[in-house]
């Protein structure tokens, strides 16, 4: 190894980063430096070997010898110095020196530190340190230091016009801490310094510090818990200061507090009697409001019950209805309708709702007895209304106090039901609230009870005017069948008319007949007569076939005649007034000259006429025969009837007048009446006259009218 | 006045008939069958009453529709101008007016002939009108009637 000292030497020194320099303890010189000392002095190393260490000291060099001798004795190794560089910056070090022996000669061999930012950093340290120190004392604050391991304290001076304590009496053991401390607080502060150092890491305290003099402080202490690597509690480093300021604060405050509760207390009384005040109106408005809601619900059934009575046709229905309204809209406990029965004065329940166990078994009657005497009977009997708002306290209600205590029921109301202003029953609601009932439900209640007879009597009135419509519709049934029967009648009547007239046609026609067949009989027999004498000449009996032949030809015209006038119309045609005329004369032709009784007719202005052809032909032979019958039976003097064919504006008249001496004023209003007849019974159907005028008015839209002229009857037909 | 020597050749018949065909029938059945018996005839009845009231006939036929005045009429005037006059009455009508006027209760019709007239019946009345006047006593027009 010795021999290669020089490369070892090498090796260190000139290739170690560190700063080293090899003096000559005599002079002073530097006999090397390392490149590290190079860089750091900022001199080349040529320049470096020609200076003095006294010249990079700025010790006086006196100073420096000695410590360079101690260095060399062995005696100081580590030397702080003040080294100025080349560029004239001075820095702390710190020199490690000791003696070499180099070639004999003893020499120094220093390691030089660059602990100028150390000395700074210390430096800024001290500063800092003596800045807390500053501020903690100025703010009467003391910081400690807690050696957790060892359980030993150390404070600051301060601590001491914090504690009262003296740096003799108290050296930072746990003893002495604790002594100081007041002894009702002691365990308070070893729990938190426990807590801070098992948990939380925080201390945070506060005591009472007993001084020598018996004088309290009142000390805060905060500290924080500085562990290992293994999280061990090594130290705790903290402040305390004296809170005994804040502490009278506080009481001052206490006091003032307390105070202020006082006047608060007061306040708060009297705010308690404003809230209670308060209180006391918020209640009555609910109260008002619970009342509100309670009509609400009133009005609320009210008009359910309306829009039912205007929607029911039947009554039981409507009391259904009102029953379900009141408890589903009204949120009554139970609503049932009751109808007395008239022989016992009994209600009998006819709807009901809600709580309907009440009623199971109840009786309740209008009579004066106990069952009669509750608020029903009450209403029933004086016809208007009964509130009982305390149901199971009220007297009057004492029969149904414990089905009503069972059944919920506290109030009740009873509105008498009228019909037609007869009271036939009660409506009764049950509340579940006592005092349920006050002023403006029972005026509601009242309208219910009006509305509710109203509807009643709406209802009854809705079926008589049913049954009045039924008897109406009875009764139009029954004339229906009344005119059918006339009808019929009618009918009958026309029929006994066409067989009267049939009876005139035939009579008309045995007279018609009678004629030729006399003369046929008479023509026959002169033949017989004629050949018996001898006079049957061909002449006379070619004169007399042909007389006979004209004769039946006569006869068989007849028979025509009869049939067409009988073949009922079937349909309405249009004729001439004049040939229809002629028809009907044709047919009553001989009995009239049977009658010798005259016929003219007087075409002024003939017309066409649209109806039924036979029927018009034998309307008017009904005239003619009439006239004819009253011209013979009265025997006038040359008897003729009239016939006037005319118009007068759209209409057709035809005027057939006799010379018979008039209608009777009597019987004037009566001749067209059926079944009236001046005939007598054998003669006259008294069908005649009213026939013409059911065809002429009835079935031809005409007119027939009869009067007085000065010589006879006349009467007017007009079409 | 007159005197009657052959009551049955000095009959006379009035015939009041208005249909004209019949009343030439008649005539004519009538003059065959009475023959010398005198016949008149009329076809209405104020006619027939001016002819009786002239002629005075023993017998009258009369249809009953006639016209002015009514067969019937006729019949209770000349009864009453002269009773003992023969009355045959023809009439259409059966079983109305013929015997049902109250008035023909009075005095009663010899014979009523239902139409059709049936010669036979015809004849057998006037025979029998005949044979009534020829029992009878000739009776003056002073009128002793016995």
């Amino acid at each position: 190894m010795k021999k290669n000292g020089l490369a070892l030497y090498d090796g260190i020194f000139h290739n170690h980063h560190t700063i080293m320099l090899l003096i000559d303890p005599e002079s002073g010189g530097i006999l090397d430096a390392n490149p590290p000392a190079c860089s750091f002095y900022g001199y080349t190393r040529e320049k470096l070997i020609s200076l003095k260490v006294f010249e990079l000291n700025t010790m006086p060099e006196t100073q420096v010898r000695k410590e360079m001798h101690h260095a060399a004795e062995g005696k100081k190794t580590r030397i702080a110095f003040r080294h100025r560089l080349a560029n004239g910056a001075v820095r702390d070090v710190e020199v490690q020196s000791g003696p070499i022996e180099v070639e004999g000669r003893e020499l120094l061999f220093s390691v030089i530190h660059d602990v100028s930012e150390r000395k700074q950093v210390e430096q800024a340290l001290v500063e800092s340190q003596e800045r807390l120190n500053l501020a903690l004392n100025s703010s009467g604050m003391a910081t400690f230091d807690w050696d957790i391991i060892a359980n030993n304290r150390i404070w600051d001076d301060c601590v001491h016009s914090l504690l009262g304590t003296t740096p003799e009496d108290f050296t930072g053991t746990a003893d002495e801490f604790f002594r100081v401390i007041h002894p009702e607080d002691r365990n308070a502060v070893q729990a938190a310094l426990s807590r801070a150092v098992e948990t939380t890491g925080v201390y945070e305290t506060e005591y009472r510090a007993v001084w020598p003099d018996g004088t309290i402080r009142h000390i805060a202490a905060r500290g924080k818990v500085h562990r290992d690597s293994v999280g061990r509690a090594e130290r705790m480093t903290g402040v305390c200061w004296d809170s005994t300021a804040r502490k009278l604060a506080e009481k001052a405050l206490e006091k003032l507090n307390e105070e202020l509760e006082n006047r608060v207390t007061e306040r708060t009384g009297e705010l308690t009697r404003t809230v209670a005040t308060l209180m006391e109106e918020i209640m009555e408005r609910k109260q008002a409001e619970e009342r509100l809601q309670r009509l609400n619900r009133l009005y609320a059934v009210l008009s359910e019950t309306n829009q039912a009575i205007v929607r029911t046709k039947e009554r039981d229905t409507l009391f259904s209805d009102f029953c379900r309204i009141a408890v589903e809209d009204g949120s009554f406990k139970l609503a049932w309708v009751g109808l007395v029965d008239k022989d016992g004065g009994e209600l009998k329940i006819v709807a009901a709702k809600g709580a309907t166990g009440y009623l199971d078994d109840i009786r309740i009657t209008a009579n004066e007895e106990p069952a009669g005497l509750g608020p029903t009977g009450i209403a029933v009997r004086e016809g208007s209304y009964y509130i009982c708002n305390d149901f199971l306290g009220s007297p009057i209600t004492r029969p149904w106090h414990e089905s009503g205590r069972v059944h919920g029921i506290r109030a009740s109301a009873s509105i008498a039901l009228k019909q037609e202003g007869r009271v036939i029953g009660a409506l009764n609601l049950y509340a579940d609230k006592k005092d349920f009932f006050d002023q403006h439900q029972v005026e509601l209640l009242r309208q219910m009870g009006a509305d509710v007879s109203f509807a009643l009597d709406n209802i009854i009135r809705e079926s008589r005017r049913r049954e009045a419509e039924q008897a109406l519709q009875v009764e139009t049934a029954e004339r229906m069948r009344a005119m059918e029967s006339l009808r019929e009648k009618e009918q009958m009547l026309l029929q006994q008319s066409r067989q009267a007239a049939m009876g005139e046609m035939i009579s008309n026609i045995a007279h018609q007949w009678r004629q030729p067949l006399n003369a046929l009989g008479l023509t026959v027999q002169q033949l017989s007569l004629f050949y018996d004498i001898g006079e049957l000449t061909r002449e006379f009996l070619e004169k007399s076939v042909l007389q006979s032949m004209e004769l039946i030809r006569h006869m068989s015209q007849t028979i025509d005649d009869f049939r067409n006038y009988f073949k009922p119309d079937k349909e309405k045609v249009s004729f001439n007034l004049s040939e229809s005329i002629a028809d009907s004369l044709s047919l009553v032709n001989s009995s009239f000259k049977n009658q010798h009784i005259d016929i003219e007719v007087i075409a002024k202005h003939d017309s066409c006429i649209y109806g039924y052809r036979n029927e018009f032909a034998q309307a008017l032979l009904n005239i003619l025969n009439n006239a004819r019958d009253v011209l013979t039976e009265r025997g006038t003097q040359d008897p003729r009837v009239t016939i006037t064919i005319g118009s007068k504006g759209e209409r057709a008249v035809v005027i057939i007048s006799d010379n018979a001496g008039g209608i009777p004023e009597e019987i004037m209003g009566k001749i067209f009446d059926p079944y009236f007849t001046t005939k007598g019974p054998q003669r006259g159907t008294g069908v005649g006259l009213f026939m013409s005028k059911t065809i002429i008015e009835k079935n031809m839209g005409g007119r027939i009218v009869a009067c007085n002229t000065a010589s006879g009857a006349e009467f007017r037909i007009e079409v | 006045m007159e005197s009657i020597t052959n009551p049955i050749t000095s009959i006379s018949i009035l015939i009041v008939e208005d249909e004209e065909l019949d009343l030439e029938i008649l005539a004519t059945a009538l003059t065959s069958k009475f023959p010398g018996v005198a016949l008149h005839t009329a076809m209405d009845g104020r006619t027939g009453l001016e002819l009786f009231r002239k002629f005075t006939p023993d017998i009258v036929i009369t249809d009953l529709n006639i016209p002015e005045i009514g067969g019937f009429q006729l019949a209770v005037n000349i009864h009453s101008l002269k009773p003992d006059t023969k009355l045959i009455v023809l009439t259409g009508c059966t079983g109305e007016g013929a015997t049902g006027d109250s008035a023909a209760k009075v005095f009663e019709i010899d014979h009523f002939i239902f139409k059709p007239v049936v010669f036979q019946e015809l004849f057998e009345a006037v025979e029998q009108c005949i044979a009534k006047i020829a029992k009878k006593p000739v009776d003056v027009v002073q009128g002793d009637r016995q």
